[in-house]
């Protein structure tokens, strides 16, 4: 059953290579990206079910805010949303799904055309869909003096380069698909949150280890994939740079220091507990928003904190003096 | 479908349901890329098994050698037990402290360390040594009467990296190694120093043929070499159109040799190709020759009996008779063949025409074992001072677990099985 997917693979594989010169690399490089502009179209549909899920979030947010106490009423508010927004919650999966047995028969198929023993070449015989093949066996597997059947850690030493570039697009990749993290009212990121943080940081960090045995013709395999589908969400639209750059510090839009007057954070406080205060959500007071004021110290003064922010809530007075 | 509420809250996705979802699925993926990669050095290659003989002073006695993965053993072949270890002061059984004996059994450390090439025999002093080369190409010499070396580091070659799964060849002088990536090298026999070293294309996986001082060399570069054994000067070369990893067979002033285009070559010994005969799939083994009979099989399962004394005319042949490759050298006893293949069976076959030999219930005579075979078969016969009543026929497998199985020529009998221990 699974030869129905990798004979054909190898056998694209060893043609790519014989029109190429005998170059092993140009062809898992070419037949890497030519895999994934065929699947393209599910990759984009996984994209779309995912830009539209990520919209949906802040009134999910609502929903179980308003229903935390409900989970019958909330399961069927959401089933609503859903319909309205004509969206299968599942949507995304199941083109990834299909796409992972694809995956893994590019990367059988690169493991075999390889064949760097004599059980892997054995197991080569009879794979090839098409006539004349056999004279190409076996592939030429030296590149710049890169065994492409060995490990990194067995090749020469700037053959390490690789398992780092397997990290970096990998950490690329996995950011750049993140949807962004509402910040936490309380402070605290949520479980969700938590789990999407240690994926994004974790996988790449398994990948570059794991690339350190693979062969290095699989991580050449891994590192144009993973370039491929930045380009993909970056022509969708979809790639989020900011996340790939999360870790650097912020600025303001006027490049200015984020910490702002006494005035201002005030007004800002003032602004958010009269939002919250519309949903019934928290019941922070005055005196809450005073003791958060005092407690940041470096914060400018009344007299140079001259230009509050907009309030994202009910317009509240401020004093302003007048020049003499 | 229609679901009813309380179905679909369940069913439901919520925020924390979909993205556990998606880490079981990165995580899925990732156990499933874990799992397909990997160095591996297990299931790189298949054993190495001879039979051979050792003598403790006047006492000949014969075994079973054989190498795969960490272990070079021997084996008694009339039981199928581990060869016991004797003393070569008085020839006696050794035992441990318990009083249980001692077998033969060669072991080092290291994942890399296995053992794929089958060692050579031969003897300092009158006392038999072996010479052993791991997949990664350290040398081991191993006292045949102390072999219990644990922890050994071997010798490199010098300036040379990278594997061997060739079976070494050696003469008075020095060995010869093929090894994986390319070339074939010499090395002194006593220091191991390299004395020449020979360049092909791509990786030597056979045996070097040894005659009169010329070296017959096949590589996966396509070319079958012959070079002088004492300088590793080129004599001719020849393409035989596509890789090769079968050690020639001499017979008759011709060489026998196949390759993955499809055909078996008669060869002449100035590099000539004399006859050639096309086979449906890729040959790796080397042929058998019985009675100017030339006997082998090819990776699609299909076996052929060619006439060397008319052309490599086609005498029999019997097209998919198993269903996995036949890597093996067939083997031929009196009036029958045995061809073992990779789906783990045995066939026995007429040598006149092909056909199955019919077992006491009327069905092909076949033997099934629990794991691929692609090791060659070994005979076993009385003469061979092996204490048995009738020749047996030694299949080797991939598995440890059941590792030999020895089978009765006449009528495929199990006589034993050996598992590593």
């Amino acid at each position: 059953m699974w030869d129905l997917i990798l004979n054909p693979f190898i056998t694209v594989l060893t043609l790519l290579y014989s029109v190429f010169g005998n170059s092993a690399v140009m062809a898992i490089v070419l037949f890497t990206i030519a895999v994934r502009v065929i699947m393209y179209p599910l990759s984009a549909q996984q994209m779309r079910s995912s830009k539209i899920m990520q919209e949906l979030q802040p009134e999910m947010k609502r929903l179980q805010d308003k229903y935390k106490n409900d989970r019958e009423k909330l399961a069927q508010e959401q089933m609503r949303l859903y319909r309205e927004k004509g969206v299968n919650p599942l949507g995304g999966c199941l083109p990834l799904l299909i796409q992972f047995p694809i995956w893994i028969g590019l990367y059988q198929a690169i493991n075999h055309a390889l064949a760097a023993t004599p059980l892997q070449l054995i197991d080569l015989s009879g794979r090839f869909l098409v006539s004349g093949l056999d004279q190409l066996v076996p592939l030429n597997n030296v590149w710049i003096g890169m065994d492409l059947t060995q490990a990194p850690t067995a090749n020469p030493s700037y053959a390490l380069v690789l398992p780092a570039l397997v990290l970096v697009t990998t950490y690329v990749q996995s950011k750049m698909i993140t949807p962004p993290q509402q910040q936490p009212t309380d402070g605290q990121p949520s479980q969700a949150q938590a789990m999407t943080q240690s994926m994004t940081t974790v996988m790449p960090i398994m990948m570059g280890m794991f690339s350190l045995s693979f062969s290095v013709g699989l991580s050449i395999y891994f590192i144009v994939s993973n370039l491929v589908s930045i380009f993909q969400y970056a022509w969708n639209g979809q790639a989020k740079w900011e996340n790939v750059f999360s870790f650097l510090p912020k600025k303001s839009a006027a490049g200015a220091p984020v910490i702002s007057g006494k005035r201002t954070l005030k007004a800002q406080l003032e602004a958010e507990k009269s939002a919250a205060a519309k949903v019934g959500f928290s019941s922070v007071t005055a005196d809450d928003v005073e003791e958060v004021v005092e407690s940041v110290p470096v914060l400018k003064s009344d007299a140079e904190d001259k230009e509050p922010p907009k309030s994202r809530g009910p317009k509240t007075k401020t004093k302003t003096k007048s020049a003499k | 479908m229609i679901l009813s509420p309380n179905v679909r809250s369940n069913l439901l996705s919520n925020r924390s349901l979909l993205t556990r979802r998606t880490v079981l699925l990165v995580a899925l993926a990732l156990m499933l890329l874990a799992a397909a990669c990997g160095p591996a050095p297990l299931g790189t290659s298949w054993p190495a098994v001879s039979l051979i003989q050792t003598s403790c002073n006047d006492q000949t006695s014969t075994s079973i050698l054989v190498a795969y993965n960490e272990f070079i053993v021997q084996v008694n072949p009339a039981d199928g037990k581990g060869t016991v270890l004797l003393d070569p002061q008085d020839c006696q059984p050794r035992s441990d402290e318990n009083g249980n004996p001692l077998v033969w059994q060669y072991k080092v450390d290291g994942a890399a360390r296995q053992f794929f090439s089958l060692p050579v025999q031969y003897q300092v002093d009158g006392k038999d040594q072996f010479l052993a080369i791991s997949w990664d190409q350290h040398i081991y010499e191993i006292n045949a009467s102390a072999p219990r070396s644990t922890g050994a580091e071997g010798t490199t070659i010098a300036g040379r990296t990278g594997h061997t799964v060739a079976d070494l060849v050696m003469d008075d002088q020095r060995i010869y190694i093929g090894l994986n990536s390319k070339d074939v090298v010499a090395l002194d026999r006593d220091t191991f120093d390299v004395v020449w070293a020979f360049t092909t294309e791509h990786g030597v996986w056979s045996k070097p043929l040894l005659d009169n001082g010329t070296l017959y060399i096949s590589s996966l570069d396509h070319f079958l070499y012959a070079v002088d054994a004492a300088s590793g000067d080129l004599q001719w070369k020849l393409d035989l159109n596509g890789a090769v990893t079968a050690t020639p067979v001499l017979h008759n002033g011709r060489l026998y040799i196949s390759s993955f285009a499809r055909k078996v070559f008669e060869v002449s010994l100035a590099g000539e190709i004399t006859k050639d005969y096309a086979t449906d799939d890729w040959v790796w083994g080397s042929p058998s020759i019985v009675g100017d009979i030339l006997y082998i099989g090819d990776l699609g399962g299909s076996v052929y009996a060619l006439d060397t004394t008319n052309g490599l005319s086609e005498v029999w042949k019997r097209s998919k008779l198993a269903a996995g490759a036949i890597r093996a050298t067939p083997l031929v006893y009196e009036d029958r063949v045995l061809v073992a293949a990779r789906d783990q069976k045995v066939y026995w076959l007429n040598r006149d025409d092909g056909s199955s030999i019919i077992d006491s219930e009327g069905a092909p005579l076949v033997r099934e074992l629990p794991a691929q075979i692609l090791s060659d078969l070994l005979l076993i016969r009385p003469e061979d001072q092996v204490d048995i009543a009738e020749p047996y026929v030694v299949v080797t497998t991939l598995s440890t677990g059941q590792l030999m199985a020895a089978y009765t020529l006449d009528n495929g009998e199990n006589k034993w099985l050996y598992a590593f221990q």
